[in-house]
């Protein structure tokens, strides 16, 4: 008996997983996609995974996993924020395709949402105005 | 001399472990970037954080919750979940090592590959039932499940950008056009200097935006 129970423990904390998953599925941008966002319109739009992974470095400073950016860009694909189309194959890249990825419209107004609520909260904060807390 | 190619065995992980979306993109980025002058312990780096550790964590919790409950002889009763004498922990081993195994060989070899597996699997299942007739018995159905996914199971697809069906698979993604006319309309708003006409193109824009994707094509009786 404690042994099932037990084991309905165990696929119970699988669910563990997709509520995990579902959380990555809300609606308002996260920091790292926003990250990814600005990027991509800095790069005029046509961009693929290298350039926006080396923008990220460069604006930020820090190491960026291309496999981390893939994941945002995927994740805004489905929000349908970005849209993307597979390029040509090439020597270079081992005969891989490049994944051009650009901002929507939609993805546009999100930015535009997000920065005004963000300057919003950063208006008339002392700690940011020089003042100490 | 730095070799040109990325190290195989991280490429071989990041091909089979890595994400199911974009992930030939994401092959090519980092082989770009590698021949660009990163390191091999870079590359490693970059695929050790793109393989989905979650999912396979997830493969394998699951595969050993059910071989501990088909292998449980408390529910099967003393002969076990497959007949036979009853060898419990071998028994869990052998069933998750199989579960798994179901989940990724059939997505991992080739044609040629899986019809040599599976008959290597009949031969070796042929000697064991030679020497240990009762293991044999014992462990059928495990080499006929495996054997049945390397024969039928495909590696998963990843999934189109929008649902197409097969006849807009077979006569072009529809969707496509509709994105190249958004980009060249995006194009000629921003080059308009006519307020009114840069409205309408934004106007046209959205309306195309908001499209729903085609969906199924009926076809005619």
């Amino acid at each position: 008996m404690r042994t099932a129970f037990g084991s309905l423990i165990c696929l119970h904390s699988l669910d563990l997983f997709v509520i995990i998953e579902e959380m990555a599925k809300r609606n308002n941008l996260g920091d790292f996609e926003l990250m990814v966002m600005l990027a991509l319109m800095r790069l005029d739009n046509d961009a693929y995974g290298v350039p926006i992974s080396r923008e990220i470095e460069q604006q930020c400073g820090r190491e960026v996993a291309l496999g981390s950016v893939y994941a945002a860009l995927e994740r805004l694909e489905e929000k349908g924020l970005v849209s993307s189309d597979l390029g040509k194959p090439t020597a270079e890249r081992g005969g891989k395709a490049k994944r051009y990825f650009r901002i929507t419209r939609n993805g546009l107004r999100k930015v535009q949402e997000a920065r005004k609520a963000l300057m919003k909260l950063w208006q008339g904060l002392p700690e940011l105005e020089g003042a100490r807390p | 001399m730095k070799s040109l190619n990325p190290p195989r065995l991280a490429a071989w992980l990041l091909e089979h472990f890595g994400p199911e979306v974009n992930n030939e993109a994401l092959a090519g980025d980092l082989c770009e970037d590698f021949r660009q002058g990163r390191s091999k312990a870079w590359y490693w780096r970059q695929v050790m954080a793109a393989i989905q550790w979650r999912h396979h964590l997830r493969v394998l919790l699951d595969s050993a919750v059910f071989g501990w409950l088909l292998s449980w002889p408390v529910i099967w009763g003393s002969q076990g979940a497959l007949g036979g004498a009853t060898i419990w922990p071998l028994d869990m081993v052998v069933i998750t090592s199989t579960l798994v195994a179901i989940n990724y060989l059939p997505g991992m070899l080739r044609g040629i590959w899986r019809a040599f597996l599976v008959l290597l699997i009949a031969t070796l299942f042929l000697l064991l039932g030679c020497y240990r007739l009762d293991l044999a018995k014992h462990y059928f159905i495990l080499p006929m499940l495996l054997s049945g996914s390397l024969m039928f199971k495909r590696k998963k697809q990843p999934p189109p950008s929008f649902p197409m069906t097969y006849r807009e698979l077979l006569q072009g993604d529809p969707n496509q056009e509709r994105k190249r006319l958004i980009t060249s309309l995006e194009g000629t708003m921003e080059q308009e200097s006519n307020a009114e006409l840069r409205q309408a193109y934004a106007q046209a824009i959205t309306v195309l935006e908001s499209q729903e994707p085609p969906t199924a094509v009926k076809e005619k009786p």
